[in-house]
């Protein structure tokens, strides 16, 4: 006896008749509506998630793997209000976003100059990330 | 064929590490079935569709650091299964489902028999759709997906007893609504 059949003919008051519609009846009726399979258009969308997903998470690119590390920097720091840090804990967060404002700014003023300074930009960014970080941020995108 | 022997759970740390075969054989296993509980929960194609969807998101999310703790694969896909239908059900409220018709009938060979079983599945999908959702999950888990009682307690993370118990009132429930319909659904759809 499967556990299905047992589950037919049992539990809680099942069993318990009902005028009109047997136990059997009901396992036909329910065997009759069957439920629509996935289609293959959404099998074609579960696959592209994948693949976006593997994409954001293994980097292929320097873009992707830069806002891998924001976001897992971020994703570290619970609370942005900072409240129930630990005084050391806020120091190192405010300074961090301090820095990241300063990029926000120094970024706006590179783009007004058309970009003539892009590589002082990055060179700023990486070294707020070896700040942030520990250093080794080279090393890491050179793995990529 | 590698993917032909290997488990859901060698399948779940391959498609961790970015491999797109064990992915696509994640799919073809589960899509199904994870489609066929999130249809039953929420009654209509394209929002089961979504919550399959999401559902298969966190799986790739989570594959990475997937670990199996004592449980199996297929367990924690329905629980996430599970769970996003009953966070979308919440969210949105209960809603009557706008599309009963079932979707696969393409067994009965003439019009009249595909019409009756429309109908009689229209009124069976009804029927479930008006449980209390954890009795609705229960149907899904146990009847339509075959999990014995234990698997589906997992599942659902409640006690076997409890699961017995949600059964046992489900199909006395759906019984008490369909029996009005009893001659049209099983004498006129053929059943009988």
């Amino acid at each position: 006896m499967t556990n299905r059949e047992r589950n037919d003919g049992g539990g809680d008051g099942a069993g318990e008749p009902v005028r009109g519609l047997s136990e059997t009846d009901l396992s036909r009726l329910l065997d009759a509506a069957h439920a629509p399979k996935a289609s293959e258009s959404l099998q074609a969308r579960l696959m592209s998630d994948f693949d976006r997903s593997s994409r954001v998470s293994f980097g292929g690119d320097r873009n992707t793997f830069r806002l891998r590390m924001v976001r897992d920097f971020f994703s570290t720091m619970p609370d942005i209000s900072f409240v129930g840090a630990s005084p050391l804990a806020r120091f190192v967060r405010g300074g961090v976003l301090a820095a990241l404002g300063g990029l926000g700014f120094f970024a706006g003023a590179v783009s007004a100059n058309e970009g003539a300074e892009e590589e002082m930009a990055i060179a700023y960014f990486e070294s707020v990330l070896d700040v942030g970080f520990g250093g080794g941020v080279e090393d890491l995108w050179d793995a990529q | 064929m590698r993917s032909d022997v290997d488990s859901d759970e060698a399948l779940v740390t391959r498609a961790g590490r970015g491999d797109r075969t064990a992915a696509g054989e994640l799919i073809l296993r589960h899509s199904d079935r994870v489609m066929g509980v999130c249809y039953r929960m929420l009654g209509e194609r394209a929002a089961a569709e979504d919550a399959a969807q999401e559902t298969f998101l966190k799986l790739w999310r989570n594959a990475a650091k997937w670990e199996p703790r004592g449980a199996k694969f297929s367990t924690w896909l329905y629980r996430v299964a599970s769970n996003v239908c009953l966070d979308r059900l919440r969210r949105g409220g209960r809603e009557a489902p706008e599309e009963a018709a079932p979707e696969r009938i393409d067994d009965a060979p003439h019009a009249d028999e595909r019409l009756m079983a429309a109908d009689r599945a229209a009124a069976v999908h009804a029927a479930i759709a008006q449980l209390p959702e954890r009795q609705r999950l229960a149907i899904a888990l146990c009847h339509y997906e075959e999990l014995s009682n234990i698997e589906a307690a997992a599942v659902m993370e409640t006690t076997v007893e409890a699961v017995e118990s949600l059964l046992g009132r489900a199909r006395r429930g759906l019984r008490r609504t369909l029996a009005p319909m009893r001659e049209e659904l099983l004498e006129g759809g053929g059943l009988k």
